[in-house]
């Protein structure tokens, strides 16, 4: 199944599956436990959102899953689906992780509306917190680099101060940094030797060969660095 | 006091956008899935199992929810507790009474809506 082409629930009742297909017009992705859907879930793409039932049997419980969903598929809102009244499994699921809540009996209206809010929200994060360069994804919350459109392929995280270096020539790639003004912008008012400076741009030059064939840090001697984009028109200095 | 209607057919509908196929669907499940249910809330008694008890009466309770059946959910609902708090004390008198509500509302939603689907 394609990314967002689907939605995933998980629920030892197969009504509940066939209500949201229905409701919000996309094939689903039926589970009954959580241990099947774990197994499954790395080989498949984002789905549109996930339904998770509370209770799936006398010693399962699908809040249990909530973290592992979220950090397989974070642009996924997960939804629980409960039929109890009490507050407090409300607070549960929301603690954790949950992204919102509907109660059964499922209404067509509230199970749309939650999920495309919720949904909304997620990838309005996402575009907040990923820069994306060449063919490189910059995720500045998880300090985390990837070639774009590789789901499984090769992630590097890295270091807080590399990960600001990187931010620092990724938000205006092809403009010369010079040395100083890195210094100033990374590491403030500590005293930092040039060696050290290097050393961190050898850091971060090393995981972006590792992720991209597109993006690099070049030297410009006497002036600096600045990162450029392969098959991209540099500008004129 | 208006004793509470079986089940609200009315809300069912408003919250599947009137789409019959669908009512009717859910309807087919009920008939497939409620006596089984009630046989697991049944034996949980029987065995005085608390844990069980909660756990089938929980998942009745979806079921019948589905329909805004009420009254048997509020029995449900009853029992779950029971069986959350680790007891079982009562819990035969009130599986009778959620049996008869069960069997009604069975025989309702065959009336109301499978055999209007014919």
């Amino acid at each position: 199944m394609k990314t967002d082409s689907y939605t995933v629930t998980l629920d030892d009742d197969p009504i509940v599956s066939a209500i949201v297909e229905r409701f919000v017009g996309l094939p689903t992705l039926a589970f009954s436990s959580g241990q099947a859907l774990l197994k499954r879930a790395p080989s498949l793409a984002h789905p549109f959102g996930i339904f998770v039932d509370i209770h799936l049997g006398i010693s399962e419980s699908g809040l249990d899953l909530v973290p592992a969903l979220r950090e397989l598929w974070p642009q996924s809102p997960v939804i629980v689906v409960t039929a109890s009244r009490v507050e407090e499994t409300i607070a549960k699921a929301l603690a954790a992780g949950a992204h919102d809540f509907v109660r059964k009996p499922l209404s067509r209206a509230e199970v749309n509306a939650r999920l495309r809010v919720r949904r909304a929200e997620l990838l309005a994060r996402a575009a907040r917190d990923e820069l994306i360069v060449g063919d490189l994804r910059f995720d500045r919350v998880k300090r985390q680099i990837e070639r774009v459109g590789q789901q499984c392929g090769v992630v590097r995280y890295l270091s807080t101060t590399a990960a600001s270096l990187l931010l620092c020539l990724a938000s205006a790639p092809g403009s010369v940094v010079s040395k100083d003004e890195l210094r100033a912008k990374i590491w403030g008012r500590i005293s930092v030797s040039e060696n050290a400076v290097r050393k961190k741009i050898f850091e971060v030059r090393v995981a972006l060969r590792d992720v991209s064939e597109a993006v690099a840090i070049e030297t410009v001697y006497g002036g600096g660095v600045r990162l450029t984009i392969l098959n991209e028109p540099k500008e004129e200095e | 006091m208006a004793a509470q209607r079986l089940l609200d057919l009315d809300g069912v509908r408003e919250r599947l956008d009137n789409e019959d196929e669908l009512v009717a669907e859910l309807a087919r499940h009920f008939i497939e899935r409620a006596p089984g249910q009630l046989a697991a809330v049944e034996a949980a008694v029987e065995r005085a199992d608390a844990k069980a008890l909660e756990f089938a009466a929980h998942s009745f309770k979806s079921t019948l929810a589905i329909f805004g059946a009420f009254p048997a959910v509020a029995i449900a609902q009853a029992l779950e507790d029971l069986g959350h708090a680790g007891k079982v004390d009562g819990a035969a008198v009130k599986f009778t009474d959620l049996a008869t509500l069960a069997r009604q509302l069975e025989r309702e939603i065959v009336s109301t809506i499978l055999e209007q689907m014919r």
